[in-house]
């Protein structure tokens, strides 16, 4: 009970009042949204061995503050199921255990300001963070530039709404701090690079330029063009994906096996089952649309660039809303649905 | 969500690199992939989070103690005591090789080197199988003569006057005929030592000691000591045991020892008797154990059989020296302390022919002479040439030097054994042996 008591006093305190000199507040978006709804009491050999696990004293975190942060990250996952399930007690074991325990904790003892915290983080993540910017700018100045703001932006710098913030907050242990962190390093580089290029925006990263008059084109042609438009709205997710990365974005094929963790071989195989997936269907659709086979076939070897559509656009448009509509969409319905 | 990259339009850091390390559940594996398919920035965040090759990942210290302590400098000297340990397990090694090639030639050489008769007393007469102890003895202890394998091959090499690289024994440096060389291709090496008259030379009569070639005996061990004369050949393997061979080696056969002890040299004994059978001579060096030269030898019969009391006289024409010696029981006579010169000698006894030849000795130098007598009255003159010495010693620079003129003489020659306790067997055919 007296765990309890303390979690909800900070609870308080995080959500209602200003932070102390040196602490810093978790962010709303990760205090517990349902306290009561979860059952976020947790056994206290679960959390005993999870704050041993967490290395906890090496951050400067007691086990309340380390519980509360793991209560806070499960909440906001609703431990790793469907936002309409509900977790039993292994489930939510099953999650914390599976949690950067040990990254989550360093965190949260930076967030809270604690000086052993940010000593080790310091020691730990420095070059690290600054070796990662570097790689990731391609060049040494902007790497330490990129490095040091963000260094800058974590200890807290930087106030909203008369509070001091710290990205780490937002750190939930489910990857590693180092990605976390080479992931937020990018997220700032490509943030830099749309606010700096502006005024010559990329194709891809803008919307696509304003439709040429449109001109009389053949009938085969216009049936070619509705034929890809649909055939490339029936993609499925990874399809999309693997197009994109690999046409679009010119990505190697190692590089898209590592985000998909599979070999690159298998990136290979599936590009190649998929461009001749690709034309079987397109044939399908054009013969559908009353052309013969042979006509079909022919209307393929026709010059792409003779065609009236945005194949960027047209795989890149979203049939869906956006990354939090759909989390929230997702939240809403109902488990069985997911 | 990411506050400054499109807010709420975006997955955040978090998400990001959660799906990049592939920790989301399937349900947000799938949003997130589904977000990426259409957002070329995204799918450039997560292209630019990925870590590159030489990224070396964040390692936690543990405070676990390690099983083994840090870099210490004397680490350095287990690879040394290691390289140490190799090398003086391969120099142990050639050396091994090198006795087991060379053993049987400097036993064969050191038999004939040795001299038995640091101790001896003046007089002639002695009885040589007692000073051959000193012989088998050193004969075992291989260290000491091998340490010396290069004079030995030196002064092995102009006795046997063939070309062969590893040399066996070599009997008595007794070469007044020419000496032939030993077959080629054969997988012994051969010296020849002649004794004989002009053109009659004892080709056949060899002494060979088995090298490091593949062993030809049935036994699969190293030849140990080898004697050949003609198509017969005897042997004896590094355990001792003594093999026959009628047929130039192609078959062997076991012989039974009569011997105690280990047989250590097989060697072949040249004799020349005048008439039908010339005197044999049979020379080697000798250590300068003793000031002067010596000579020594056995007086038998044309059966081969030792005559006891014979007297053999040795005569220094320009000193005006006279020495002679009679024959012990076993027909072995010897003189020592020999003023170097030319001598002329004479063997005699009742009812024997004299046979009489001359001489040169050498100083320091030791000459072997086994005479055979004719029964009889006849004159027989003998001039021996010796050959080099065949041992380089420390203290025997000067080669002994006998030079007989042969008369017309038949060759005959014999088989002898020496065993690790000094005994000496002879055999006429390498099969049925008799001590001498």
């Amino acid at each position: 009970m007296e765990t309890r008591r303390r979690r909800l006093q900070y609870l308080e305190r995080v959500e209602t009042t200003s932070p102390q000199s040196g602490d810093l507040a978790l962010p709303l978006a990760s205090a517990p949204q349902s306290r009561d709804s979860t059952g976020h009491d947790l056994p206290q050999s679960l959390l005993q061995e999870l704050w041993l696990t967490a290395r906890a004293v090496a951050s400067g975190l007691t086990c309340d503050e380390l519980s509360t942060a793991l209560y806070s990250v499960g909440a906001k996952f609703n431990y790793g199921l469907p936002a309409a399930a509900h977790p039993d007690h292994s489930q939510r074991a099953d999650f914390l255990r599976s949690l950067r325990l040990e990254d989550l904790a360093l965190a949260t003892g930076c967030v809270l300001g604690r000086d052993v915290a940010w000593q080790r983080f310091v020691n730990l993540y420095r070059m690290p963070l600054t070796h990662a910017a570097v790689a990731i700018t391609g060049s040494g100045t902007l790497g330490h530039d990129l490095a040091d703001s963000l260094y800058s932006e974590l200890y807290g710098l930087r106030e909203v709404e008369g509070q001091r913030r710290s990205p780490l907050a937002s750190y939930s242990g489910r990857g590693s701090l180092l990605g976390w962190l080479r992931t937020t390093l990018a997220q700032r580089h490509v943030d830099h690079h749309r606010r700096t290029h502006r005024e010559s925006p990329l194709d891809t990263l803008d919307a696509p330029a304003p439709q040429p008059e449109p001109a009389p084109v053949a009938a085969e042609l216009t049936g070619l063009a509705r034929a890809i438009t649909i055939t490339l709205e029936s993609l499925s997710v990874e399809e999309r994906y693997l197009l994109c990365s690999y046409f679009l974005d010119r990505q190697p094929l190692a590089q898209i096996a590592r985000v998909l963790h599979v070999h690159e071989a298998t990136i290979s195989r599936r590009l190649k089952r998929l461009l001749t997936d690709l034309r079987k269907r397109l044939l399908l659709h054009l013969q559908a649309g009353g052309l013969s086979k042979r006509a079909a076939e022919e209307a393929l070897g026709n010059d792409p660039r003779d065609l009236e559509i945005n194949l960027r656009a047209l795989l890149q448009s979203s049939q869906t809303s956006s990354f939090s509509k759909q989390m929230a969409a997702d939240a809403a319905a109902p488990s069985g649905q997911l | 969500m990411s506050e400054i990259l499109q807010a709420g339009q975006h997955p955040d850091a978090d998400q990001l690199n959660a799906f990049v390390e592939h920790t989301l559940p399937a349900h947000e594996q799938q949003q997130t992939l589904a977000h990426l398919a259409t957002c070329p920035a995204c799918r450039q965040i997560v292209a630019l989070s990925l870590p590159s090759a030489g990224e070396s990942p964040v390692l936690h210290p543990i405070d676990r103690r390690r099983w083994f302590p840090r870099w210490h400098p004397a680490w350095a000297g287990i690879p040394a005591f290691a390289a140490l340990v190799l090398v003086i397990l391969f120099v142990r090694n050639s050396e091994r090789r090198v006795h087991q090639a060379s053993a049987p030639a400097q036993i064969a050489d050191a038999r004939k080197s040795v001299p038995p008769i640091e101790s001896a007393p003046p007089e002639v007469t002695q009885n040589v199988a007692r000073n051959v102890a000193p012989l088998a003895q050193h004969a075992n202890q291989k260290r000491p003569v091998a340490t010396q394998p290069a004079p030995l091959a030196e002064a092995r090499q102009p006795a046997s006057g063939s070309a062969g690289p590893v040399m066996g024994g070599i009997l008595g440096g007794i070469a007044n005929a020419p000496t032939q060389p030993s077959a080629p291709g054969r997988w012994f090496g051969a010296s020849a030592a002649s004794v004989g008259t002009p053109g009659r030379a004892l080709a056949a009569d060899r002494v060979q000691a088995a090298f490091s070639a593949p062993s030809p005996l049935p036994s699969r061990l190293a030849a140990l000591s080898m004697a050949s004369r003609g198509n017969q050949r005897i042997a004896i393997d590094s355990d001792s045991h003594l093999f026959f061979s009628g047929d130039e080696g192609r078959h062997w056969k076991a012989v039974p020892s009569p011997w105690k002890g280990r047989a250590v040299l097989v060697a072949l004994t040249s004799r020349v008797s005048s008439g039908n059978e010339a005197p044999a001579l049979k020379m080697s060096s000798r250590p300068a154990a003793v000031t002067g030269a010596a000579l020594y030898g056995t007086i038998t019969d044309q059966s081969g059989a030792v005559i006891p009391g014979a007297t053999v006289v040795a005569t220094n024409s320009t000193a005006e020296i006279v020495r002679s010696a009679a024959t012990d029981q076993h027909g072995q006579f010897r003189m020592v302390g020999l003023v170097p010169g030319n001598y002329r000698i004479e063997a005699q006894a009742a009812g024997f022919e004299t046979e009489s030849f001359s001489a040169e000795v050498a100083p320091a130098q030791q000459a072997v002479a086994d005479v055979i007598l004719r029964v009889g009255s006849a004159s027989q003159t003998v001039a021996v040439q010796a050959q080099p010495s065949p041992f380089a010693l420390e203290n025997s620079p000067a080669d002994a030097n006998l030079t007989a003129k042969p008369a017309d003489s038949q060759t005959l020659s014999r088989f002898e054994l020496t065993t690790d306790g000094g005994e000496h067997w002879v055999s006429a055919d390498g099969q049925n042996w008799t001590r001498q």
